[in-house]
């Protein structure tokens, strides 16, 4: 018996995160299409979302929000250009957020290497985020395959994503030829790709 | 998934580009290459899509203000005047080669109508170059009888730079076609033994370069405008 509720519970859980994604998918193309009141829905249901991928690069609330609203900008500015057939609406929204965030850090000054030490685990969705169940076996499987990659290679590539890091500055941490670093970090990739789309 | 359509080495471009490896000329070719090869951008894609989840952190409580900070920084509400929705067809370009042939049929519309086509000359290809950030444009037509290809800046401003033409062949490397005149409109005569890969998808890219054009014929500026060949 408890198994038979458990994947009806599963079913009911799999179904709110389709409606989910499909309102999310709605208020984005209706954005693209200049509806400011589908521009709030959709700020009002992600900028926590994307603020915790700011706060993740910038560390400081100040320079995160000032990212955060950036990104929005960004968002509505672009938002004609989204096509849900390519991409879900969450990836490309925490894209956008994640590029934009990137490119301020770059600009400041402030980018580099700061995050190989830190986050070295991908964090966990929170548990009543309206994706969770999608975005966690996502995350679970990222994580994973992150970890079987060589340590270095896989704080290479935190620190680009996650610190803006250039090739110049990941071959001056390693003391290494920037060939050596970019051959290296092109293996890591595919063997990233290969383990992700078992 | 496009499995066996990308050599590693572009599936591997592919993930450097998403993660923001790239820089300057290499990210711009990039770039414009999205634009023209779809089974690159669909990997590019791809590569966005399983690096997202390296940045998802916990839901954050934003500051009540912020919605407003938003509200004030967005472009006001313009009337839908032709303008206005010329205006933001160009912003909302995206190099996607249909939008790119959406912006060069309005253009068409404010010229005097073409003469009739002759039923048997070859369909001329045509691309309008643009940037979704920055303000230059162009519209280009090429003739494949004549293998040449008339480039018509609508707006250049590359500073103390000159103009340099790349041909992006689907799934291939960028080319230089050479400088063009950034004030009016230039002629290129392409090669005779590149005619053969002018064809719908590939894509043209414009970027800064220092008088006479990239040394080493390597693109040095980032891109500027890029668009793809459509058949007119």
């Amino acid at each position: 018996m408890s198994n038979a509720s458990n994947s009806s519970e599963t079913v009911f859980k799999a179904r709110r995160v389709a409606e989910d994604r499909a309102r999310l998918t709605q208020a984005l193309i209706r954005t693209g299409r200049g509806d400011r009141s589908a521009f709030e829905t959709l700020y009002r249901s992600t900028s926590a979302k994307l603020f915790g991928v700011c706060l993740r690069i910038f560390g400081e609330r100040s320079d995160a929000e000032d990212a955060l609203q950036d990104a929005y900008v960004t968002i509505w500015n672009k938002a004609a250009s989204y096509d849900p057939a390519r991409a879900s609406p969450i990836t490309w929204l925490v894209t956008v957020a994640r590029n934009r965030a990137i490119d301020r850090l770059r600009a400041s000054g402030k980018g580099g290497l700061a995050p190989l030490d830190e986050a070295a685990e991908v964090a966990d969705p929170t548990p009543d985020a309206e994706q969770a169940l999608l975005l966690r076996r996502e995350t679970d499987a990222l994580s994973g395959c992150i970890g079987a990659l060589e340590a270095r290679d896989a704080q290479f590539i935190r620190a680009a994503f996650l610190g803006g890091a250039t090739y110049a500055e990941l071959a001056e941490q390693e003391r290494a030829p920037l060939g050596t670093v970019k051959s290296r970090i092109r293996r890591a990739l595919l063997r990233l790709r290969e383990c992700l789309d078992q | 998934m496009t499995k066996g359509v990308l050599s590693e080495d572009d599936i591997a471009l592919a993930g450097e580009f998403a993660l923001g490896l790239l820089q300057g000329a290499d990210a711009g070719l990039a770039s414009a290459r999205m634009a023209g090869d779809p089974a690159f951008a669909a990997e590019v894609e791809a590569w966005q899509a399983r690096l997202a989840p390296l940045a998802e952190a916990d839901a954050q409580a934003v500051s009540p203000d912020l919605w407003d900070r938003i509200v004030t920084s967005l472009p006001q509400p313009q009337g839908d005047s032709a303008p206005a929705r010329l205006l933001r067809l160009w912003q909302g370009l995206a190099a996607a080669s249909t939008a790119a042939a959406a912006v060069f049929a309005l253009l068409l519309v404010t010229r005097p109508a073409p003469p009739v086509p002759v039923p048997v000359a070859p369909q001329p290809m045509v691309a309008a170059l643009s940037s979704t950030d920055g303000p230059t444009a162009l519209t280009a037509s090429y003739d494949a009888a004549t293998g040449k290809l008339l480039m018509q800046p609508v707006r250049m401003d590359l500073g103390r730079r000159f103009p340099e033409l790349w041909l992006i062949p689907v799934g291939g490397s960028a080319i230089s076609l050479g400088m063009i005149n950034a004030k009016g409109a230039s002629i290129v005569v392409v090669p005779a033994p590149l005619r053969a890969k002018m064809g719908a998808g590939v894509t043209l890219a414009i970027t800064p370069e220092p008088a006479g054009g990239a040394p080493g014929g390597k693109a040095t500026g980032p891109v500027v405008a890029a668009g793809v060949m459509t058949s007119a």
